[in-house]
C-alpha cells in the first residue's frame, strides 16, 4: 500500500530551521514539490544575516542548501512577504503543508532605570549593520569610547570582538565597510563586559573566549565572583580560557577590556545621555559604578516581541518543545517552535522532530488525494515578483565581484539595488 | 564486500557526505549502506563488513552530539574487533587550530585499541576551506577503497 503523499509544501523562512525542515521532508517525499519562501530577496536568514560577518566559516552550511535549491529539491521565493504580498491562508489554500520558520529577531531590552536613555543599545542593531541587513537597511549606531556590554554569552562576545578588532582583522569577511568605518573612526578605548553569572555558568563557547586572544593590541583583564566547582568541567575550561587572556602580555594596549563576571547591572545613570552604570551587585573590589557613554545589551532574543508572526497573529507561538502542529496541516519548526535558543545544530535536531510529526500525521490522514495547485496556482503578479533560485545567484555574484580587496563579499545594502541585481544579464 | 558507512552529524554534513559516499558505491557496483551513529550498536561491528566512518567536530574537539550515545557504548564496549577493517573521515574547522577536526579522532582511537585495523589515508574536511565536503569526500574513496580490498 502506498502511504499518502503531499504534492505541495510551503516553507515559510528560508533560515536554518526552514531549510533543514526542507531537507528532512524532501528525504522522505521525494516527488512532492517543496518552495520557501523568503521576505528577501536572498536566501538563509540568520545564517547570511546574524552569523558574524568574520565568522564565514559558520556560514558553510549554507552549501549543502545551496545544493538543495540548485538540484530542484526546493524551489526558492524570495522576496515575498507573508502577511504583505499574500495572506497566509491563500498560501494554505494552495499547500497541503505549510511550514512556518520565521524565527525571532528582535532583542530583549534591558529593564532597569535608565535603559530608555540615549547611548543605551540593543546588539541586534549592530550585528545587522555590520551584516547590511536591507529592508530597511540602519546604519551602525554611534557609539563611544567607554562602552559596558552586558551579558556574556556568545552574542555579547561577538560585541567584545568588533569592539576591539581593527579593519584587518576583517581579512576574507564580508563586512560592512560603511558600518565598520563608521566605528572605526573612533574605536572604544575601555569596554567593560558584565556578565550576571560567574564564569563557571556563563553561556560562552570556550572556541569564542580563546578567539578574543587573537586580536592584537587589546589588554584583557578578568574579575569573577566564585570559581567553578570540582565537578564543573566545562566551567573549567571556560575559566582557563579566560585566564588565558588575562596572562597575555601586551605592550601600548589600544583598548582595555575588562571582564567582570558575577555583576548585576541595577541603574544607567544620565540625563538625557548615559553616562554611568550602577551595579547592585559585583566581585570584591570592583567598583560599584562604571563611567560609560555607551551601554551594549546582549541579553538574549525577546520571545515575545511584536513582528515575529505579524502574518499568523490568531496563532499561539509561546515557545514549545513539544509538537509544531498549530493547525490543520500548519506547523512551526526552528526558533518560531522553540523559542530563541541554541545555534544552527539546535535547529537542525528541531527540525527532523516537526519533519516526522508532519510525515506521521499526513500519512496517517484519510482523505485519499490532494487537490491543491502548489506554487503554480499563486496570482501571477506574486509570481512575477519573486525573487528565484537563479535570481538569486544573478546577485550573489554581484555581491562577491563588488567585493573590496582582502573582503570576499559586499552585500547589497538596499533591497531594491538586490531586485536590480537580480534581474541583470550580466553577472 | 559490503561497506557500512556511519556518520555523527551537528549541522548535517556528516549525513550528506554518508549519504553521497554511498550513493557513489552503490553506483559503481558495490554494495552499501548508510547508518546513523544514534541507530548503531558497537556489537554490530563485524570483519564481514567495511566500514566507513564519517564524523564532525563540536565544540572543543569533542563529538557531535548524534554521536556521544555511541562512543559511550563504544567505550564500555570489550569485543575483539580483530580482523575489522575500517576508515577515517572527519569535519572540522581550521579556524578553531587547537582542536581543529579532533571529534572523529575520539571514534579512532576506541577502534583502534579494539583491535581494527584502519586502512588507507584519515580524510578531513575544513569548513574554512569552503570546498565542498562531498567533493573531497569523494575524491577520497576510491583510495580507501583500494587500500580496504588489497588488505
Amino acid at each position: 500500500m502506498n502511504a499518502r503523499t503531499p504534492r505541495h509544501i510551503a516553507v515559510i523562512g528560508s533560515g536554518p530551521a526552514g531549510c533543514f525542515t526542507g531537507q528532512a521532508l524532501r528525504r522522505h517525499w521525494k516527488d512532492a514539490e517543496i518552495t520557501i519562501f523568503d521576505r528577501l530577496a536572498a536566501p538563509y536568514g540568520l545564517i547570511r544575516y546574524g552569523v558574524a560577518a568574520d565568522h564565514q566559516h559558520t556560514k558553510a552550511v549554507t552549501r549543502q542548501f545551496d545544493r538543495n535549491f540548485s538540484s530542484g529539491d526546493f524551489r526558492f521565493a524570495g522576496n515575498v512577504e507573508v502577511g504583505t504580498d499574500i495572506d497566509l491562508d491563500s498560501i494554505r489554500a494552495e499547500f497541503d503543508i505549510v511550514v512556518l520558520a520565521t524565527g525571532r529577531w528582535r532583542d530583549r531590552t534591558l529593564t532597569v532605570p535608565g535603559a530608555h536613555l540615549d547611548g543605551v543599545l540593543v546588539s541586534g542593531d549592530i550585528v545587522n549593520a555590520l551584516n547590511t541587513v536591507p529592508r530597511p537597511n540602519i546604519p551602525m549606531p554611534a557609539i563611544g569610547q567607554n562602552v559596558v556590554v552586558i551579558g556574556a554569552g556568545n552574542v555579547a562576545l561577538d560585541m567584545v570582538r568588533f569592539l576591539i578588532k581593527t579593519a584587518a582583522d576583517y581579512m576574507d569577511s564580508d563586512v560592512s565597510p560603511e558600518a565598520l568605518d563608521s566605528y572605526l573612526s573612533s574605536p572604544a578605548t575601555h569596554v567593560t563586559v558584565l556578565s550576571r553569572s560567574p564564569i563557571a555558568s556563563a553561556k560562552a563557547d570556550v572556541a569564542m573566549i580563546r578567539e578574543l586572544g587573537k586580536v592584537p593590541g587589546v589588554r584583557i583583564t578578568v574579575a569573577n565572583s566564585s570559581p567553578a566547582t570540582e565537578d564543573n568541567t566545562l566551567g573549567r575550561k571556560r575559566e582557563a580560557a579566560f585566564a588565558e587572556l588575562a596572562s597575555q602580555e601586551v605592550v601600548e594596549a589600544r583598548a582595555h577590556v575588562h571582564f567582570v563576571f558575577g555583576a548585576t547591572p541595577s541603574r544607567i545613570g544620565g540625563t538625557q545621555h548615559v553616562e554611568t552604570v550602577h551595579l547592585s551587585a559585583a566581585p570584591a573590589g570592583e567598583a560599584s559604578v562604571i563611567p560609560a557613554d555607551t551601554v551594549i545589551s546582549a541579553i538574549g532574543f525577546d520571545v515575545n516581541a511584536q513582528g515575529h508572526w505579524h502574518y499568523a497573529e490568531e496563532y499561539d507561538f509561546t515557545p514549545s518543545d513539544d509538537l509544531g502542529r498549530i493547525g490543520p496541516g500548519l506547523y512551526r519548526s526552528g526558533w518560531l517552535k522553540r523559542g530563541p535558543v541554541g545555534a544552527i545544530p539546535a535547529n537542525r535536531s528541531d527540525a527532523h522532530q516537526v519533519a516526522k510529526e508532519i510525515i506521521a500525521d499526513f500519512e496517517s490522514a484519510d482523505s485519499p488525494s490532494t487537490t491543491t495547485g502548489g506554487y503554480e496556482a499563486l496570482p501571477r503578479a506574486l509570481r512575477n515578483q519573486a525573487v528565484d533560485f537563479a535570481d538569486w545567484r544573478r546577485i550573489d555574484a554581484a555581491e562577491l565581484a563588488n567585493a573590496d580587496e582582502s573582503r570576499i563579499r559586499r552585500k547589497f545594502h538596499d533591497h531594491e539595488d538586490m531586485l536590480a541585481a537580480a534581474q541583470s544579464q550580466n553577472p | 564486500m559490503n561497506t557500512v558507512v556511519l556518520y555523527g552529524t551537528e549541522s548535517g554534513n556528516s549525513e550528506l557526505i554518508a549519504q553521497d559516499l554511498a550513493d557513489k558505491l552503490n553506483a559503481d557496483g558495490h554494495s552499501a549502506e548508510v547508518i546513523d551513529l544514534q541507530d548503531f550498536e558497537p556489537e554490530s561491528l563485524t570483519p564481514e563488513n567495511f566500514y566507513l566512518v564519517v564524523c564532525s567536530t563540536h565544540g572543543d574537539g569533542e563529538l557531535p552530539n548524534t554521536a556521544i550515545e555511541f562512543h559511550e557504548k563504544f567505550t564500555a564496549f570489550s569485543g575483539d574487533l580483530t580482523g575489522v577493517k575500517y576508515a577515517m573521515f572527519g569535519l572540522g574547522d581550521s579556524f578553531y587550530e587547537e582542536t581543529y577536526s579532533q571529534g572523529s579522532e575520539h571514534l579512532d582511537r576506541r577502534f583502534t585499541e579494539l583491535g581494527a585495523t584502519r586502512v588507507g589515508e584519515y580524510g578531513r574536511h575544513d569548513a574554512s576551506s569552503w570546498d565542498l565536503p562531498s567533493d573531497v569526500a569523494l575524491e577520497w574513496l576510491p583510495t580507501v577503497i583500494g587500500a580496504a580490498e588489497a588488505a
